[in-house]
């Protein structure tokens, strides 16, 4: 797999930011912390908008090099979403997402344009100017200004903040779907745990500078579409599946369990208001507090459900996992 | 009347050519100039922001001085002129254009930084995420947001130099048609105590710069939402 390299340090005002960090060129990567923290100006370094010292190395392609700039930000073929979104106001919708055209050295797939205008449902705002748009509205223009572009990796600065929680539910699923037909990897900045957990595949957690913890998110499961709208069937089970996610029937779904917030029970609960429960038997305990959980289709995650009582989890039980909710992914 | 626009019609046209080049000049000076004024990271900028200030503040005739001593055949700067055109800059219409270029400088690059200046980092941020080199950037970007700036610029540089005198008298003169503006032909008319003349003159340039300042400040304005 190809990795963005990062072997860089720089003063900031608190604080020294130093980062040594592989960050594979693949699905989301959140860069998680406080405000303050260092994550958006590390966010800005490898866009090459704020100066560092040290290498930075995309791919085999080498961006930094000690204090030597050797890729300057306007040729790193990266795109950016700012936190303060910065449409050019003196353009209207389809002119701020296609200007990009105007600069662009390398040829851009020209089947992209109106699929991202579709998955993001801008059709409605092409002629509108930049300035009468909403909040929810500028941060979509905005993305789809920078997936146009055909980055090769997109950076994306609290691109939620600002969005009331209903925006935000509507938006998640479309980044996902948006980032995946540009296959566009993307690295993100959020101090939201809760939004991180919604749509990134690994999180990067910075403190002070420097990097703290990383965590890939659980493995996602595969279940499929029913007939019914917003039915989707896994290991026998019924799942609820949003409109945005516009799947046909018989297609694949993806989703994945909260691994914090998991409940194994003994007894079948029967009808719940959880959004899933499934029967799962453990298969292998991994520690103290880990266990390997398959479910009837075969399909099988890691759970970190802490196991209360000796013969609990012993392998091969029948027991039921129940979760509050289910998250959508893209694969 | 039509006797008195005869008599007054080459010291207006003089103007207006005068006003014009120094516009045009000045707008192709100035937006380099405001831009790295605007940008530039360089420990002696405030230098240079009080060099292009300083003709705000000098007298004109302090000015006009130095640019006199300057435009003298033996003074290097004359000297080049001569030898390069075959005529003396003092007392020309090319060094009253050099001199009303230096005079008006600040009023061109004043409205451009704040211009500039308003537009800010953020715009040009975003257009280098998508591909586009600072030149680019500066013409696709920083140009149009900043056009009202522009017009500012101009107007303001066209409707100082009509009203300059003082640098006028000191390195052009007094030459009919060639160096003689209306400013200067005002002054004449007022020491020859041909007040009507005086009055004619004075009323255009007065009403000249009223409209002038006020699309100014109508440009300024922020637009109503």
């Amino acid at each position: 797999m190809t990795m963005l390299h990062l072997n860089i340090n720089a003063p900031r005002e608190s604080f020294e930011l130093r980062v040594q960090h592989d960050i594979p060129l693949s699905g989301i990567t959140a860069l998680v912390g406080r405000s303050a923290s260092g994550k958006s100006s590390l966010l800005r370094m490898i866009a090459g908008l704020d100066p560092c010292e040290g290498d930075i190395r995309f791919g085999s392609e080498v961006w930094q090099q000690g204090r030597k700039v050797m890729t300057p930000a306007h040729r790193r073929r990266i795109g950016f979403v700012f936190q303060d979104i910065r449409l050019f106001d003196h353009l209207n919708v389809t002119d701020n997402i296609q200007i990009s055209g105007r600069w662009q050295t390398q040829p851009v797939d020209p089947q992209i344009l109106p699929e991202i205008i579709d998955i993001l449902d801008l059709g409605p705002l092409m002629d509108r100017p930049a300035t009468r748009l909403s909040g929810g509205e500028r941060q979509r223009v905005a993305l789809a200004r920078a997936l146009v572009a055909a980055p090769r990796l997109l950076l994306l600065d609290e691109p939620l903040s600002g969005l009331d929680p209903q925006q935000k539910e509507r938006l998640i699923p479309r980044i996902q779907l948006a980032l995946k037909r540009a296959q566009c990897p993307a690295v993100f900045v959020s101090h939201d745990r809760a939004e991180v957990a919604r749509f990134a595949d690994r999180s990067i957690e910075i403190s002070h500078g420097i990097i703290t913890t990383t965590q890939d998110a659980p493995r996602s499961l595969r279940a499929k579409m029913t007939d019914r709208p917003n039915t989707a069937t896994f290991a026998g089970q019924e799942i609820y599946v949003p409109n945005e996610w516009a799947v046909k029937a018989g297609d694949d779904v993806f989703f994945r369990l909260p691994a914090q917030q998991l409940t194994l029970t003994t007894t079948d609960p029967g009808q719940t208001s959880a959004a899933f429960c499934a029967p799962v038997k453990p298969i292998e305990k991994n520690g103290a507090d880990t266990a390997k959980l398959v479910f009837e289709n075969g399909q099988a995650i890691e759970s970190d459900v802490v196991i209360t009582g000796r013969n609990f989890c012993a392998k091969g039980k029948q027991l039921w996992l129940v979760s509050p909710n289910v998250t959508f992914v893209t694969d | 009347m039509t006797e008195l626009f005869t008599e007054i019609r080459p010291a207006v046209v003089l103007t207006l050519q005068l006003a014009g080049f120094s516009t045009v000049i000045l707008m192709a000076l100035a937006t380099p100039l405001a831009w790295w004024l605007t940008v530039s990271k360089w420990r002696m900028r405030p230098l240079i922001e009080a060099l292009v200030t300083l003709p705000l503040v000098l007298p004109p005739t302090v000015i006009g001085f130095y640019l006199l001593v300057m435009m003298n055949p033996n003074a290097p700067l004359g000297g080049a002129w001569l030898r390069l055109t075959g005529e003396t800059l003092a007392f020309s219409f090319s060094g009253l254009l050099l001199a009303s270029v230096i005079y008006s400088l600040p009023f061109a690059v004043q409205p451009l930084r704040t211009a500039f200046q308003s537009v800010g980092i953020g715009p040009r941020e975003a257009a280098t995420t998508l591909g586009a080199s600072p030149l680019q950037a500066f013409f696709s970007v920083v140009l149009p947001l900043s056009r009202r700036g522009f017009l500012s610029a101009a107007v303001l540089s066209f409707a100082h130099t009509l009203g300059e005198f003082g640098i006028v008298l000191m390195v052009g003169g007094n030459i009919p048609g060639q160096t003689r503006v209306i400013s200067i032909e005002i002054f004449n008319r007022v020491e020859t105590l041909d007040y009507s003349g005086a009055h004619v003159l004075s009323l255009g340039l007065l009403v000249l710069s009223f409209i002038a300042l006020a699309f100014t400040y109508f440009l300024s304005r922020e637009p109503q939402s």
